[in-house]
């Protein structure tokens, strides 16, 4: 049951990165960023050790690596990676990935000396550790504006040192700090806000895609359907301490995400006839079917 | 198109994914675009997955409920000490919290069998 897990999940990242291929593809994106997907996110799953991952593995076909995944930039089972330099799109800039300002620009000529040189970044991922990377935004890079959701707070704050250190005209500098001051109040501003940031630090990339606040807001929904988390962030940390003990934390590692055929109570039993459950308990991950529950309120 | 559900996009297995994309967008390798593509795609492939390749039955019995909500026509539990039950294993845990979407979407032409 618990290596069942692990074969689900190993098929349905299968099946995604099989089926996101030709966006990949669409989009100008070289291939080996799609299996640098499929083996972080791989990656990502084995350390949280929710399934017995490893005692899955002959069962599975294709796709499925193990070892060091997690550190080859440029992994193989895909055909062939193509040369970075087969996107006729892409100004010749000599960093390796087809990154998104290059893309976004790319019928516009950008002088991107004057800016200095964006890092690549294509150094190995680090993994088992997911919250490291996403909170703590290092780099001098521009696009690390390009970061999701809640990490937008924290981009903002490195703004000045990260223009400075690209070496920006100063007079750019002006403009951002105010808008930083205007924003700090409204998500759907901040978002916004991020864009100038990005605009202005790229020179007048043409248009900031404005996906990101789709994904953005796609994200803050997921999150904010169940736990009403991201209206408690934004007004007070009086907030914080929810109805259900938020703070115990094992409430948050004990969960259920499913879905209901049909709820009914008499007087204080309830009755649920749950389906389609991912069930994450004590660490572990459980898939079931159909669940019958039992209750007393 | 079809709708499919966002709630386990919160699994580990989502959340390893949101981290995986977090990360090729910061280091510009792609768009939020393409990752929210990614994330639609995930969505329907757990869905499908879970409806075709999971045959696991649970029963949860003999918990308090603590606390319940309806809200937007997704169900919230937190159930304290419930008994759970899959298949043949028994697993113990203090508490836990269901979050449950309806299995009948909303203009889903036929219901969905039980």
């Amino acid at each position: 049951m618990i290596q069942n897990s692990a074969t689900v999940y190993r098929s349905v990242i299968n099946d995604v990165i099989e089926n996101v291929k030709k966006d990949f593809e669409d989009s100008g994106v070289d291939e080996s960023v799609l299996r640098m997907l499929h083996d972080t996110w791989e990656q990502k799953i084995k350390g949280l050790r929710v399934t017995a991952w490893d005692s899955g593995d002959n069962n599975m076909e294709g796709l499925s690596h193990n070892g060091n995944l997690g550190t080859s930039v440029m992994p193989t089972p895909y055909s062939q990676p193509p040369p970075n330099d087969s996107h006729p799109k892409v100004p010749s800039c000599d960093y390796e990935a087809a990154n998104l300002p290059t893309l976004a620009s790319s019928t516009i000529n950008i002088d991107f000396n004057g800016m200095g040189k964006p890092q690549p970044h294509l150094s190995p991922m680090k993994n088992g550790n997911s919250n490291t990377m996403s909170s703590t935004p290092s780099t001098n890079d521009p696009q690390v504006f390009f970061t999701l959701g809640s990490h937008l707070d924290v981009s903002l704050q490195h703004l000045p040192q990260n223009d400075t250190s690209v070496g920006h005209d100063p007079a750019y500098h002006q403009p951002i700090k105010q808008q930083e001051v205007d924003v700090v109040y409204s998500d759907q501003l901040k978002i916004k806000d991020d864009r100038l940031v990005y605009n202005e630090a790229h020179m007048k990339a043409p248009t900031p895609p404005p996906q990101q606040s789709a994904y953005d807001s796609s994200r803050k929904e997921t999150r904010g359907n169940e736990s009403y988390g991201e209206e408690d962030d934004i007004n007070s940390d009086l907030d914080d301490s929810d109805d259900e003990g938020n703070n115990e934390g094992e409430e948050t590692q004990n969960i259920i995400l499913c879905l209901y055929d049909k709820v009914t109570r008499t007087k204080n039993k309830w009755k649920c006839q749950l389906k389609d459950g991912i069930m994450s308990v004590n660490g572990r991950d459980y898939l079931f079917q159909k669940g019958n529950g039992d209750f007393e309120f | 198109m079809t709708h499919y559900y966002e709630l386990y996009r919160r699994s580990s297995i989502g959340m390893a994914l949101t981290d995986s994309l977090d990360e090729l967008i910061q280091t510009s390798h792609i768009d939020p675009q393409l990752a929210m593509k990614v994330l639609l795609q995930f969505d329907k492939s757990i869905t499908e997955a879970l409806e075709t390749k999971v045959r696991t039955k649970a029963t949860f019995k003999a918990g308090h409920l603590h606390t319940y909500r309806f809200c937007d026509e997704v169900w919230t539990f937190i159930i304290k000490n419930p008994n759970f039950k899959l298949e043949n294993e028994q697993v113990h845990v203090d508490k836990i919290k269901i979050v449950a979407c309806n299995a009948k979407k909303p203009g889903e032409a036929e219901p969905t069998k039980n």
